[in-house]
């Protein structure tokens, strides 16, 4: 393997300080905590919007007094203050975040710059575990259907992720091999989400349908609480394995001679991103490209080290989710149009733009 | 090497400083028995000093948040002086991915050194570099080795190399060990001829180094 040393790129003197170098790397650092903070600040933003905005017409002092003393206010005005706005906007927020954190730790994972919770077959997985309770009408006395879908599509889709991970741990497969079998994944439970269609009943066909478009109109509290408190038990463990990761990008064999523990970073990781995807996707639906995008996006701006770059695809998702939930209220008037459909509009200009880059510089 | 290093099973027991390495978890294995690969550092975006802190963090874990640990002025020390000892300082804050090969060769021995290791195992450390970095990545090499007593074990193609800047070679060939010692006693005509299929004579310049010759295949 020799790659040449380009004639003109022969070092210049080395007329560097360290106190300049300092400088400038606290400088860096300093610009990366901005940028954090502005994507926070941009979130904050978009989740105002996002609870201000729709059908009900609410002014933003109805809102505020609402939220402030939700006795005193008519009860479809708290409802729609405190059951329909404040959670949906709150679980756009959680589900990008949790879709953001797991597409950047599968793609430094699985060396792969496309890997992500949809094209890995965690979403299709799911989508074929909430065909199953919807088409086959599986009830479970105390309860509720909606819990029963979700808990089925989290089954399938955990049980997705460890075939993978079995898969690549029994044959030794190299990553690459990894998302082949991802991708196949998808394909396969496509095909067994189409089957269940084919079987089903009209309304039931009718649901699945529907449940497929990825929507956060199936948010409620405990929905919330849920996901947000997995996130909360998953995130510091993601912190904690950040140098190990920015390490593992610079090539697995580097890292296994450089003292990572390859094998077990990349289970634990994996163990991480998919019960946390797993749960937000069942909880919404199918919600693609956040995963995909989000990564690459806070790349671009924070650079590889994953003690940003974690945070960074976290608070990218969350944004771009919650833009989507913004656009899909204000984009037909009087209509909140699912979110995963906006979501996939929005994320394939940024999709391409990608694909384009990695083939200008090959 | 990879199995000395420990990165692939191996039933053999090693030995460092009396030390029995095959005993060892492999994050002490690797902190003692550094293996270098072949595969050059990938051209991630992010800055070369990064690059070589991340390679010391390793073992431990990441401090909770980023505001932790970012200002970790030992960890930065320790990469500046190994890139100032590579000679490449001015690339501290480059990003790995607009470097060049050799660029990135030498940010990878950087990494390799700055965790102070007590034997390097590196799989042809100089197959990216041009003829003056080989010369002098061979040159740190022998004086860090010197300096702090390592064990140092290269993959080398380039017998000149071989010839004048090390103490010993072994040459492997079809797997096996075919000769072993001083260079000068193993690197001989018929060597060459059987092994690298090559009509050559080992010469002495005027300063004395030696250089082999290459007359033809054979």
């Amino acid at each position: 393997m020799t790659v040449p040393t380009p004639p003109g790129q022969q070092p210049p003197p080395a007329t560097v300080s360290p106190a300049q170098i300092r400088a400038a790397y606290q400088a860096l650092l300093a610009r990366r905590l901005t940028l954090l903070a502005l994507l926070g600040g941009a979130i904050l933003v978009s989740v105002l919007l996002d609870f201000s905005l729709g059908p009900a017409g609410l002014s933003p002092a109805q809102l505020l007094h609402t939220l402030l003393h939700p006795s005193t206010v008519p009860d479809s005005q708290r409802i729609i203050v405190w059951q329909i706005r404040l959670p949906y906007a709150l679980m756009a927020v959680c589900v990008g975040a949790a879709l953001g954190l797991s597409g950047a730790e599968m793609q430094t994972i699985l060396a792969n710059p496309l890997a992500s919770p949809f094209t890995l077959g965690v979403s299709a997985a799911a989508a074929f575990g909430a065909s199953l309770a919807l088409v086959l009408g599986l009830h479970i006395p105390g309860l509720p259907d909606s819990w029963l879908i979700a808990a089925n599509a989290f089954i399938c889709a955990v049980g997705s992720v460890f075939l993978l991970d079995l898969v690549g741990h029994l044959r030794q497969a190299r990553t690459s091999t990894v998302v082949l079998f991802g991708i196949a994944l998808v394909f396969t439970f496509q095909a067994l989400v189409s089957l269940m269609q084919f079987m089903a009943s009209e309304d039931a066909l009718q649901e699945l349908v529907f449940w497929t478009m990825g929507s956060l109109t199936r948010t409620s509290w405990p929905k919330l609480g849920l996901l947000a408190a997995l996130g909360a038990l998953v995130v510091p463990f993601s912190f904690r394995a950040a140098w190990s990761l920015t390490t593992l990008r610079m090539g697995e064999e580097r890292a296994a001679s450089l003292g990572v523990n390859v094998p077990r970073v990349r289970r634990w990781s994996l163990l991480r991103v998919s019960l946390l995807s797993a749960l937000a996707v069942s909880f919404v639906g199918i919600i693609g490209f956040v995963g995909l995008v989000a990564p690459h996006i806070a790349r671009r701006l924070l650079g590889e080290d994953h003690r940003f770059y974690l945070p960074g695809s976290m608070l990218a998702g969350a944004l771009i989710l919650s833009l989507s939930s913004v656009t899909a209220r204000v984009l037909i008037p009087g209509v909140i149009i699912p979110t995963g459909i906006v979501t996939a509009l929005v994320g394939i200009p940024f999709f391409l733009s990608i694909v384009l880059r990695q083939r200008d510089l090959s | 090497m990879r199995a000395v290093a420990g990165l692939i099973p191996s039933s053999a027991s090693v030995t460092l400083n009396g030390a029995d390495l095959s005993r060892m978890t492999l994050t002490d294995r690797t902190a003692r028995c550094l293996y270098l690969p072949q595969a050059l550092p990938a051209s991630v975006h992010l800055p070369v000093l990064e690059a070589l802190i991340a390679a010391r963090q390793t073992s431990g874990h990441a401090r909770f948040f980023p505001a932790s640990g970012v200002q970790d002025a030992d960890a930065v020390q320790a990469a500046l002086d190994s890139l100032s000892l590579f000679g490449i300082p001015h690339l501290a804050m480059q990003s790995m991915d607009e470097l060049s090969g050799g660029q990135r060769q030498l940010v990878g021995l950087a990494q390799a050194l700055s965790r102070k290791p007590e034997a390097l195992l590196l799989d042809e450390p100089l197959s990216a570099l041009d003829l003056h970095h080989q010369f002098a990545v061979m040159d740190i090499l022998r004086r860090e080795t010197a300096a702090h007593q390592l064990v140092t074990v290269l993959v080398l193609h380039d017998l000149n190399i071989a010839l004048n800047m090390t103490d010993a070679v072994t040459i492997l060939h079809q797997g096996q060990i075919i000769a072993s010692g001083p260079p000068a006693t193993v690197l001989t005509p018929d060597l060459l001829r059987d092994v690298y299929r090559v009509q050559a004579r080992v010469e002495a310049g005027a300063d004395g180094r030696k250089f082999v010759s290459v007359d033809g295949i054979v």
